[in-house]
């Protein structure tokens, strides 16, 4: 009976659902903890939903790990959403590789560049295929405490290349104050230093060809180079006492307590070591941020970044309507608002003008100036072979590799992708 | 004597099918076993049936299977690889490592934290108030779940603002300690934990043992002079042996399983030096989304798994 009723009242639902021609838009997205950016999302579904008659968009939300492990088996089932974020780099190319993404067609790519940015849609493509949009633009940088520079009578700004940064790293260590302060348990902070290092070596073009595994793959000069540069600044111990067991988290807020002279971290850590220090963190007047420094003989320009270039995909089943939210969702009156209220720094060209914010405008100015935009190296290669770049840099902090043998491990991984 | 009658009172030739209808054994058995394999076919056979079957696959875990085609791309879901899995395992600095890190685990178990156990059910097992006291304290640590304990620990175990802090400050020292921070250091941290937190359940069984031996035998030993460490060692231990390579048996096996206490501590660092087989299996099997890999290193810590618990029943625990 109870059964019956069920179906019956199924029925009447779905047919209730045909009568309207209702498309439902699933939103997959992560957490967005910064109250401002979650709002954003609502308020632009909302004013959606409201301009399209028989279009309702949901957004859910999942915390980042269980959104990494849950997204694979959700592609797979009929549960799938639309739409979904993307860190881009190796897992969006497994995913579409192995179909599970729906690309754009050629009219709807060609009218997204003319708005949208179209280094950030070339990164959520794959073999010519553009499967996006892109949200907000990420980069890496030196960030240093005012405060402690001028106690210690030192000037930053003035480091132009990583010699000058050794030097500046000395006179901290002279005077016992930590130079560094990284979340060493993590891996992905070291890796930085390591990347932004390979990156002023060997420049875009080394990058590739490692990638395609020309010129020895990882095991070139260059990449040794890399290591041997890293452990000149590992030797003068820059990093604060115990960084191997510590996670990102705690170490921003060791940043953001005053713990250390230099910090190299992207652009979201603002918000993150002001959420993490016991008492609000560093004020904007105490914070600076310079680029990482060039290297002697190195084919990278100091304008090279580093970064994150995400957004949301396309599933394969996703509908039509799909397309036209997304356009709306990352497009141009989205990405204003986030860059006048601070929320994140856009990707929209014309948007970027629009940061207030004195420290994040510093890193829109970096990355609005890059030559050559490098997707963070862990998940630029891929779960696997990124993995081990984080292995091998953690491992060159902690002296338990020589750049050689770091080369040679990460030049294995790859040739057995 | 009802039941021999009945026996005796039945056709010679009755099988024991038929005995287990008369008696309404074989109604219990069609109840309950059918369940019971069922489940266990459905989460422990065909798990490892699986495992065994995608390590020799290069595969990223999209798809229902390595083998199966994939329609949106022509091709199938995973690459065959052959033992190419095995051989990279073998081969892998960090797999060694964890194996060296799962066998100090069996080691430290059966050497440092059966013989505290043992010791400590000698002193409390005996029927009394205080110490059914100090078995519940001793025991506490088993409750805890393991993630909590490692929590616990890592903040413990914390130069910042840890007890290695406050017993930095307390000598007078400059730099305080992190312990997990350190190579050296980290697994034997690990490792105290493990013991902290396992002795109270290796201590029970050893007090039920202890408890079971017959009173009169201890009576007549102590009546014909043996002293406390003789009753011990001459009485007491060789009774207990059964209660023993139980102990032994499981603390094998739950080295062998050593997974949630690792990641909240140290997640597998500094450099993957403190990794056990599975956190080992964990970190480079499905966080880097290779289930070949980590199926091939499941498939290998189910054959040692198995061989031992093969060879310990059929010697140590043999007749038992």
């Amino acid at each position: 009976m109870k059964l019956k009723s069920l179906a019956l009242t199924s029925v009447f639902v779905l047919a209730a659902g045909i009568a309207h021609a209702d498309v439902t838009v699933d939103v997959l997205s992560i957490n967005r903890d910064s109250a401002t950016w979650k709002q954003l999302y609502e308020d632009i579904v909302a004013e959606y939903n409201a301009a399209h008659d028989g279009v309702t968009v949901n957004v859910e939300f999942m915390e980042d790990e269980s959104f990494k492990q849950k997204l694979p088996t959700l592609l797979q089932s009929d549960a799938a959403p639309d739409l979904f974020f993307s860190w881009s780099g190796g897992v969006f190319y497994e995913q579409a590789d192995q179909g599970f993404l729906r690309a754009l067609d050629d009219a709807t790519v060609a009218a997204w560049k003319e708005e949208l940015s179209p280094g950030g849609m070339a990164a959520l493509s794959y073999n010519g295929k553009y499967y996006g949009a892109p949200e907000a633009s990420q980069n890496v940088a030196i960030w240093y405490n005012k405060d402690i520079a001028a106690e210690l009578g030192v000037d930053p700004s003035a480091i132009k290349t990583y010699d000058d940064l050794l030097e500046m790293v000395k006179v901290a260590k002279a005077a016992n104050v930590t130079p560094f302060t990284v979340g060493g348990q993590d891996k992905w902070p070291l890796h930085f230093f390591y990347s932004m290092l390979a990156m002023r070596i060997m420049g875009q073009e080394g990058m590739a060809a490692s990638a395609a595994g020309e010129n020895g793959g990882f095991a070139n000069e260059d990449w040794v180079r890399a290591g041997e540069e890293f452990v000149k600044l590992v030797e003068l111990e820059p990093f604060q006492d115990g960084f191997m067991g510590v996670k990102y988290d705690q170490a921003t807020g060791i940043w953001g307590d005053g713990g250390s002279l230099f910090h190299l971290m992207g652009d979201w850590d603002l918000g993150a070591s002001r959420a993490a220090a016991s008492d609000g963190g560093l004020k904007d007047e105490q914070l600076g941020v310079i680029p990482f420094p060039a290297i002697e003989g190195g084919k990278g320009k100091i304008t090279d970044t580093l970064g994150g270039a995400s957004g949301f995909v396309l599933t394969k089943n996703a509908p039509d309507e799909a397309i036209d939210f997304l356009k709306f969702f990352m497009g141009e009156k989205a990405q204003k608002r986030a860059a006048s209220e601070g929320i994140y720094i856009p990707t929209v060209p014309s948007a970027s003008g629009l940061v207030e914010d004195v420290v994040l405008k510093q890193f829109a100015n970096i990355g609005g100036a890059s030559t050559y935009h490098q997707l963070f190296l862990d998940q630029y290669f891929g779960s696997e072979l990124g993995g081990v770049i984080n292995d091998v840099s953690a491992q060159l902090a902690t002296g338990d590799v020589t750049p050689q043998e770091a080369a040679e491990l990460l030049e294995e991984t790859r040739a057995f992708q | 004597m009802l039941v021999s009658e009945g026996v005796a009172a039945a056709p010679p030739r009755e099988s024991a099918f038929q005995r287990m209808m008369a008696n309404g054994q074989l109604k219990m058995v069609l109840i309950f076993v059918p369940p019971a394999i069922l489940i266990f076919t459905v989460f422990v056979i065909l798990p490892m049936i699986q495992a065994g079957l995608f390590s020799p696959y290069k595969w990223s875990g999209y798809g229902p299977v390595p083998w199966a085609l994939n329609e949106d791309t022509g091709r199938t879901f995973g690459r065959w690889i052959g033992t190419t899995n095995f051989e990279r395992m073998m081969s892998h600095s960090a797999f060694k490592q964890s194996l060296v890190n799962t066998l100090l685990v069996i080691g430290v178990s059966i050497a440092i934290q059966l013989p505290l156990a043992m010791t400590l059910a000698l002193m409390i097992y005996r029927s009394s108030r205080i110490n059914t006291v100090f078995r519940l304290i001793f025991f506490l640590p088993y409750v805890m779940a393991e993630v909590a304990t490692g929590l616990i620990f890592s903040f413990v175990l914390d130069g910042n603002y840890g007890l290695s802090r406050s017993f930095a400050d307390l000598m007078g020292w400059e730099k305080a300690f992190f312990p997990l921070a350190e190579k050296p250091w980290a697994f034997y941290c690990i490792l105290g934990v493990i013991v902290w937190k396992y002795f109270g359940f290796h201590m029970m069984i050893f007090i039920a043992g202890l408890q079971s031996i017959s009173s009169e035998v201890l009576e007549a030993a102590k009546i014909d002079g043996a002293k406390t460490l003789q009753s011990v060692f001459l009485i007491k231990l060789p009774l207990l042996w059964p209660s023993i390579t139980i102990s032994v048996f499981y603390a094998v096996l739950g080295g062998l399983q050593v997974f949630d206490l690792v990641m909240p501590m140290t997640a597998g660092g500094p450099s993957n030096s403190s990794h056990t087989l599975v956190s080992y299996l964990y970190n480079f099997g499905f966080i880097r989304l290779n289930i070949g890999f980590g199926s091939a290193v499941g498939v290998f810590l189910f054959v040692v798994g198995v061989a031992f618990a093969f060879l310990y029943r059929n010697t140590v625990q043999r007749g038992q």
